[in-house]
């Protein structure tokens, strides 16, 4: 049996139209090159030459030293290893929860829709940073609670989401069509209905992947997330505020922070005019 | 009618900050509308108590531990007092009334980090915040609006580039990294601006009237006073206030692009009218309902951006107190503190939605 | 007879090669009104906004002179322009919904328009406004000027559409098919009040639509248009008698009419109209025309003059006219 995949424009959407598009989407990938390859391109983060603290940069050390005399180019080029991956999988998770969630709530609708809905009216109506705040402070300071908070404050909004493309395609010929054949819920949520959903969702993640990040580096700042001396860039920053006057400490993590969304954003824009509005 | 970046989710979706989130609106109309936020209002400040004691009764691994600290609960003896204190050999149900009671009657936990009580140092700072947020907020629109007008007019222009690049980046901007940007340019390095506090210490406070320094200043009759607060004031606002700015004007140009497309202005230009009234009159009025409706979401972001900008510029609202509470981990000032701030997000919204309603009569189509 | 408008050899074009218009020439004399009548995509509409400088902006004007007054609208100063809008020359539109702004009052809408055109101050405008809203028929007018366009029924909306228009009593008033957007009973009312404003103002009234029953009573010259073209003019009497060109014929034929026989089928002209990228060489109507010879395929005619005042743009009009067979 065919299964009819309407809206299904394919990888298609994903290419950059506009230079300001393809710059950040080049941006992206290079901070994941340097991600990747940091280890290989930088000294040891965590070596703390004391005699050396907050030095100016320099040709030793290009973004200069810190409080505890450790490399700043080091530590930046390797806290993108900790703030990127944490802003993906917030992402992630707030999609692999939020999605079946919503999609499952719109599909049988009944006391299940409710209780989901109403739980998502309840997480949007508090600051969704201060929420997470408060999880992560409950779930005790770490990566994985920063990562949870966040995602535990994002997922109402795919579930919303998928709830509301499950609404409009539940009604579509082919559903009726495969559910009349016998196909069980679950087979007809799986096989047909998230196909059609996919596009708009993963719109919404591409776009949030800069929220996310900056909201894991701000709970890293708080110091509920990355834990010292681990580098993260939004950690980074947070230590550097009790020296500002050595400006290369938190301009340089700042700027990565800063780059790499703004990087997203400039992408992001690529969805702009693809008739994706609901 | 048009139907949506800073930190995380706005109810529906947006495009890189660009477009307005689409508000559904119920049948019925606005005051329809109104009389049911009032009435569900007491069921979602109760959800929210109950989200916040699941949250911090469920998640920690020790409670008690979370509540008293670590060395306060080496102390077997406190430990039992906290237990019997909050019932926590009780079953759930009446841990919860427990925790309601003590909410109504004012207690909101104490603090570890300073021993005193949460609901005083809280209702110390939350004015404080409040006078930051409002002042980011006027900033905000003041600079996003006509800016936000200006490239909508000016479409595809060099102007239009430019301020699209530069609310680009100020959409794309955390608060802690602008703020300590601007605390070293323009306090350390040019000395523009005041430091830490709300006031220079040798000048005593006005008499509180509405909580807001500037206002009780003036109306104090002492407007020295008011300006050395707004000296203090002004790096946390602006700091605040172009993340903002650069968010209301993205907001507004896309939203006075649409409405240049409208019908109506080809009947307006078909009048004879002017550019200027055309923009200025038709569209801008048109493109303001979708922007105001944003504000209330606004006030969240701001008290989010608060907790980072006002540790950054030392001022002494609750952002700064949660910030202080998340880092020593004192969790019944943070537990406190997130509740407070929601149960205020809310009030504001409803608050604001109310004005709005007044403000503009016309009721939008059901 | 002075015309007060005329349009000649008008040419229009929007991206992709699409030739909206090709030579459109009509005239609209001193208190007369002429209905420009065709199906959608023949162009029709476009020479109505071109007339004011209101086509959509990625439209190009690419040839033709619109002359009102001795003036030519395609190249006069902005200034000019600006004055003669909602003046001397003013619009009704299709759709009243979204041709009036929905979050200013209707008294508003009305008002800035005699406050730009005629200086009223605020107070003489809304009393001005008021009167008009009373004159397109809607009652409790003054109460009424404070409401908002949503208010009202779609009926009434058009009717304060056409209270602007002749707020600062226009010499000429260009209706795009005003009345296409509402239903049968409306579209009736609209007319009449058309008809009765016309008569007392005595204004001239181009009138398009693609419902010849629409314009029959009210138009003394009726300019059939077809694929961006004028292909027929006349009187409307004449014209609506007795259509000389093979597509005014199909068009008119095509109108059901209530004395016929109830089993008679409808008159349908074969085939759809050419795509406006790809015009055929010759007469554009040549695939559809049941009268179609070699050189109408060769050779696109002009509008032929075919006596009584009349023009078609047919080789074959005095043939066929004399009931020669194709």
């Amino acid at each position: 049996m065919t299964r009819p995949v309407e809206s299904a424009p394919g990888l298609r959407l994903f290419r950059p139209t506009t230079p300001g598009q393809w710059a950040g989407l080049s941006i992206i990938a290079l901070w994941v090159l340097l991600a990747v390859l940091a280890t290989v391109l930088s000294a040891d983060p965590l070596a703390q030459q004391t005699a050396d603290r907050l030095q100016g940069p320099s040709l030793a050390h290009l973004f200069g030293t810190d409080q505890l005399g450790r490399d700043v180019f080091s530590r930046v080029l390797q806290g993108g290893r900790a703030t990127l991956p944490i802003g993906v999988s917030i992402v992630l998770l707030a999609t692999l929860v939020g999605v079946p969630l919503g999609a499952l709530a719109g599909f049988v609708r009944g006391w299940l829709d409710e209780a989901v809905m109403r739980v998502a009216d309840l997480l949007f109506a508090l600051p969704a940073l201060v929420l997470a705040l408060a999880i992560a402070a409950a779930l005790g300071p770490s990566v994985s609670s920063a990562v949870i908070a966040i995602a535990a404050v994002m997922w109402p909004r795919y579930a919303r989401l998928a709830r509301g493309q499950v609404l409009t395609l539940r009604r579509r010929e082919f559903v009726l069509a495969d559910r009349a054949t016998g196909a069980s819920p679950a087979q007809v949520l799986w096989q047909t209905v998230l196909p059609n959903a996919a596009p708009v969702v993963t719109l919404v993640a591409v776009l949030d992947l800069g929220t996310a990040t900056l909201a894991g580096a701000t709970l890293s700042f708080l110091g509920l997330g990355v834990q010292p001396p681990t580098p993260e860039w939004g950690a980074m920053v947070s230590t550097a505020v009790q020296t500002p006057e050595a400006w290369w400490s938190s301009l340089f993590p700042g700027l990565a922070l800063v780059s790499f969304v703004v990087a997203v954003n400039l992408y992001g824009q690529v969805f702009d005019r693809k008739g994706l509005g609901r | 009618m048009p139907d949506q970046v800073v930190t995380p989710a706005p109810p529906e979706e947006e495009v890189a900050g660009t477009r307005p989130p689409l508000r559904r609106r119920r049948r019925g109309g606005r005051r329809r509308s109104i009389v049911r936020r009032l009435v569900t209002l007491p069921f979602l400040l109760l959800g929210m108590t109950l989200l916040m004691f699941l949250i911090s009764r469920f998640l920690p691994a020790d409670p008690a531990v979370a509540f008293l600290g670590n060395n306060g609960a080496d102390n077997q003896q406190a430990v039992d007092a906290f237990n019997a204190k909050y019932g926590l050999d009780r079953p759930i149900w009446e841990q919860y009334w427990i925790y309601l009671d003590r909410l109504l009657h004012g207690d909101l936990g104490t603090s570890i980090s300073t021993s005193r009580p949460v609901a005083a140092e809280l209702a110390d700072a939350f004015p404080a915040t409040l006078e930051l947020a409002i002042a980011a907020l006027l900033i905000s629109l003041l600079v996003g609006i006509p800016l936000g007008i200006l490239a909508a007019a000016r479409r595809s222009s060099l102007f239009d580039r430019l301020t699209g690049g530069a609310t680009l980046l100020g959409v794309s901007l955390p608060p802690f990294v602008l703020a300590l940007v601007a605390l070293q340019v323009l306090y350390l390095r040019l000395g523009w601006v005041a430091g830490p506090g709300r006031l220079d210490p040798f000048l005593d406070p006005p008499p509180t009237v509405t909580g807001l320094m500037t206002i009780d200043a003036l109306l104090a009759g002492r407007p020295a006073v008011a300006l050395d607060v707004l000296h203090h004031l002004v790096l946390p606002a602006v700091v605040l206030g172009i993340i903002h700015g650069a968010f209301f004007a993205r907001v507004v140009r896309s939203t006075m692009v649409d409405a240049l497309r409208g019908d109506f202005v080809r009947t307006a230009r078909g009048k004879g009218l002017a550019g200027r009234v055309i923009v200025g009159r038709h569209a801008f009025r048109f493109a303001l309902i979708p922007t105001l409706s944003l504000v209330g979401l606004t006030f969240g972001e701001l008290f989010a951006g608060a907790i980072t900008v006002e540790t950054i510029t030392g001022w002494p609202g609750v952002g700064r107190y949660m910030y202080n509470a998340a880092t020593k981990l004192d969790f019944p000032a943070v537990m406190a503190g997130t509740l407070v701030i929601g149960v205020a997000y809310v009030l504001v919204n409803l608050l604001v939605d109310i004005l709005y309603g007044v403000a503009d009569p016309r009721v939008e189509a059901s | 007879m002075s015309s007060l408008l005329r349009i000649t050899d008008l040419s229009v074009e929007f991206p992709g090669g699409v030739r909206a218009a090709r030579g459109v020439s009509l005239e609209v004399a001193a208190g007369e009104t002429l209905a420009v009548v065709g199906e959608s995509g023949s162009g029709k509409s476009v020479t109505a906004l071109s007339v004011l400088g209101l086509l959509p902006e990625e439209a190009t004007v690419t040839g033709g002179r619109i002359e009102f007054a001795g003036v030519d609208l395609l190249r006069c100063p902005r200034r000019q322009l600006n004055e003669l809008r909602g003046r001397a020359v003013a619009m009704v539109y299709q759709d009243p919904l979204t041709a009036l702004n929905p979050v200013l009052t209707v008294g508003r809408q009305i008002e800035e328009g005699l406050q730009r055109h005629l200086g009223l101050r605020r107070r003489a405008a809304t009393v001005r406004a008021a009167e008009l809203l009373d004159l397109v028929g809607i009652p409790q007018a003054a109460r009424r000027l404070r409401d908002y366009p949503h208010q009202f029924s779609g009926g009434m909306r058009q009717r304060v559409v056409i209270a602007m228009a002749i707020s600062c009593d226009p010499r000429l008033i260009i209706a795009d098919e005003p009345t296409t957007a509402l239903d049968v009973t409306m579209q009736a009312q609209i007319l009449d009040l058309l008809r009765r404003l016309r008569d007392d103002l005595g204004t001239s009234l181009m009138v398009i639509s693609h419902d010849v029953g629409v314009v029959a009573g009210l138009a003394d010259r009726v300019a059939i248009m077809y694929a961006g073209r004028v292909v027929e003019s006349g009187t409307a009497v004449e014209l609506i008698g007795a259509p000389k060109h093979p597509y005014g014929r199909g068009l008119l034929a095509s109108v059901p009419r209530l004395d016929a026989p109830s089993r008679v089928r409808f008159a349908a002209i074969p085939g759809t109209p050419p795509d406006p990228t790809a015009l055929p060489a010759g007469c554009a109507f040549a695939p559809r025309c049941g009268h179609v010879v070699d050189r109408c395929r060769d050779a696109d005619p002009p509008l032929l003059d075919a006596a009584g005042g009349r023009l078609v743009a047919c080789w074959r009009h005095a043939e066929l006219a004399l009931g020669g067979a194709g």
